[in-house]
């Protein structure tokens, strides 16, 4: 692949210009990264085991994990089981066998019938609603699946052919930026590929893990003389995920796809803002998402499954503080630009 | 009215906590500026006993009483001086965000939450604050905060080194000797300074560069679950026994630890400060840290600062460090430089600034 360094200053913004000895270390240091990940050095499926290896260690939380692993855990912690610590045997033993002995065992057996009596009727009332509240967590799980089924094709994720148009503006917007630029959600890395070949320091995140084969993307840039498809740098990862690890001001330009398709207003406005933040002030971002057909019914919009209006995109990104935001509209796409 | 009096209010006052050193030796600037100043704390430790009083003796109704809150954490002092009339001050340290712990230490998010409302609370009381950093100050801006400046930490640079039975030194001498370079990082076991990363960095440093590299996690655990976690994940990739997580150590043994480091690693996701940079720059130490929160402000261009912590990133960058002694010597000497902007002399100067800048704006109200 096409080697392009960074202007040192770019990769961590802010930085006074005396610090030549730090800023190169940095350019060093994300060039043998570019390198050594290009060369298949480590591998993700390793790193993703890694990470798995922690969730197992980890509290179970509704963060990143699954669905159906926490319904479970839910339900086996849903219930209480008083036998255990009533069946010991000390409360009824007797201390010797004279009569003060027999008098004291009976009066730990009174006790301990009282205690069980007492603490099954509680376990018995709390396992009732533990195991209601399962159910009812059951119940709603299928009918959000059953609605997003009905949610219908016209609600998938935009195919990026749809996006591809784009690519001119994407190119002219981010032609100027010194510094990273990321493409999230990337695919097969088609749009890498065409920054790449632009001489953009450009690497790509795809939850799906899509990396691209030497015959280059589906898509590929205009320029016919670019880099290897297969050193692109494209990273298997989850969008938020990623931006969460990305310093702040860590990205000269921003572009998202596919990962703005079909969320929920608090997830987009989430991610608006962190866009902002992993961008140097006065980096760009670009937004391409798809612009949806109708809605097949009102009960879809319960399921968050729906791609957002360009002029909410617009609010959130304003909002979240980037400049002006525009909206470019296509027949089926959209693109939004803004400046950090 | 004329200001003659500051006194300090914070939630716990302990002898060796960053921020029990600071307001003691805030005290002290205080009354090197002539002013009466005393210290008040809900929780005292028995060592500083006689250098503190409970919170609700504070008598007040003086005229020309400023009361400087040290904010951390929630606490009912803050809802005690929301509810009192005399002109406040406010020192920030950062609030760790409740995001971070809310799976791990569900109990302690609402001891966050609230230090981060009361925050709010007391802005509009509020004639000035005081940030620790840049980073700290953006944060009071946002809360509402409409006189703010900026004033790092008081510390102690110029103490001398405890005194050492030499026993960990002598440990990590031992380990030393068997080769593999010793990793450091300080700091509170706790969600949001990312062992765990560390652990994962360490994985993959070791299998390209130096397997016998160790890693010392230096510190007591704010989170139980998350120590498990990390001990648990740095099992499962067979870095048992180069993972140390000693927990708390004394002073001296701290000393070891830094002079018996070969590189200290930071990559925490949120740092107000960052107090173990400036202690690793003290020590000599090359410093290699993720570009979060504070931690660039502090570091300033006295390390390498990485915009990413991915484990092959971080196994890079500390490759291209330690195998260059050359490069180790120039880190530590823009350590070296980096400490002279943190000289008590300075510190004290600039928290001086922003005490009088806090003594006009509530002299002209």
């Amino acid at each position: 692949m096409t080697e392009t360094v960074a202007p040192e200053k770019a990769l961590v913004p802010g930085l006074a210009p005396e610090t030549a000895l730090a800023a190169r270390l940095m350019v060093e240091v994300a060039r043998e990264t570019r390198r050594r990940r290009a060369a298949g050095e480590v591998s993700e499926a390793a790193e993703r085991e890694v990470d798995a290896a922690f969730e197992r260690f980890a509290p179970k939380s509704t963060a990143g994990s699954c669905p159906d692993d926490l319904l479970a855990a839910v339900e086996r912690a849903s219930v209480i089981d008083a036998a255990v610590p009533l069946a010991g045997r000390h409360l009824g033993e007797a201390a010797s066998p004279d009569l003060l002995g027999q008098a004291d065992a009976a009066a730990r057996r009174l006790v301990r019938k009282s205690m069980a009596w007492y603490v099954n009727h509680v376990t018995q009332q709390s396992n009732r609603f533990s195991s209601a509240e399962v159910g009812l967590l059951g119940m709603l799980d299928q009918r959000i699946a059953a609605l997003e089924t009905r949610s219908g094709p016209d609600l998938q994720p935009a195919h990026p052919a749809r996006l591809a148009r784009w690519t001119p503006l994407v190119l002219e917007l981010l032609d100027c930026v010194k510094g990273r630029v990321l493409h999230a959600e990337c695919g097969d890395g088609w749009l890498v590929y065409a920054l790449v070949a632009r001489g953009l320091d450009a690497y790509g995140v795809d939850p799906g893990g899509r990396v691209p084969d030497a015959s280059g993307p589906d898509a590929s840039g205009p320029d016919a003389s670019g880099p290897d498809a297969s050193g692109l740098d494209v990273w298997s990862d989850d969008v938020a995920t990623h931006l969460g690890a990305v310093g702040d001001g860590g990205l000269a330009g921003l572009v998202l796809s596919g990962c703005v398709e079909c969320v929920a207003p608090v997830v987009a406005s989430r991610l608006a803002t962190l866009a902002r933040a992993k961008l140097v002030p006065g980096g760009r971002l670009v937004l391409l998402a798809s612009k949806d057909q109708p809605v097949p019914t009102p009960l879809a919009d319960l399921t968050g499954a729906r791609s957002m209006d360009p002029g909410t995109w617009r609010h959130l990104l304003a909002l979240a503080g980037f400049q002006s935001p525009t909206a470019q509209l296509a027949e089926d796409s959209f693109a939004i630009t803004g400046q950090a | 009215m004329k200001i003659t009096s500051i006194h300090q209010f914070l939630p716990s006052l302990a002898p060796r906590d960053a921020i029990g050193i600071h307001t003691l030796t805030v005290q002290a600037i205080l009354r090197g500026m002539g002013l009466d100043s005393d210290i008040y704390a809900d929780l005292i430790h028995p060592e500083v006993a006689t250098r503190a009083r409970p919170f609700r003796t504070y008598q007040g109704a003086k005229s020309g009483e400023l009361l400087l809150y040290q904010a951390s954490i929630g606490s009912r002092v803050a809802d005690y001086l929301s509810a009192r009339s005399e002109p406040k001050l406010l020192n920030y340290h950062n609030i760790t965000p409740a995001s971070s712990l809310a799976r791990w230490e569900p109990a302690l998010v609402d001891e966050l939450d609230q230090g981060r409302r009361q925050l709010g609370e007391l802005a509009p009381l509020t004639v000035h604050a005081v940030a620790d950093s840049t980073f700290n100050q953006a944060e009071l801006i946002e809360s509402g905060y409409a006189s703010t400046s900026v004033a790092p930490i008081q510390l102690h640079l110029d103490e001398p080194e405890p005194v050492s039975d030499g026993k960990c030194l002598a440990r990590l001498a031992r380990a030393k000797a068997g080769g593999g370079a010793d990793l450091l990082f300080v700091g509170r076991v706790v969600p949001n300074k990312a062992q765990h990363d560390l652990v994962r960095a360490l994985a993959l440093y070791r299998r390209l560069y130096d397997p016998k590299a160790r890693l010392h996690l230096v510190g007591a655990p704010t989170s139980q679950a998350y120590l498990h976690s990390v001990r648990g994940l740095a099992e499962r990739l067979g870095l048992g026994d180069a993972v140390d997580l000693p927990g708390p150590v004394s002073a001296a043994d701290l000393h070891a630890y830094y002079r018996s480091a070969d590189v200290f690693v930071c990559l925490s996701d949120h740092e107000g400060f960052c107090l173990p940079l400036v202690e690793a720059m003290q020590h000599g130490l090359a410093i290699v840290a993720f570009a979060a929160a504070a931690v660039p402000e502090t570091l300033g261009d006295a390390g390498v600062l990485l915009a990413f912590k991915d484990p092959l990133t971080v196994s890079v960058a500390l490759a291209r460090v330690l195998g260059d002694a050359g490069l180790q010597r120039s880190l530590s000497a823009a350590g070296a430089r980096r400490l002279d902007a943190l000289s008590p002399a300075r510190l004290r100067a600039a928290f001086e600034a922003s005490v009088r800048q806090a003594i006009a704006i509530a002299e002209g109200s």
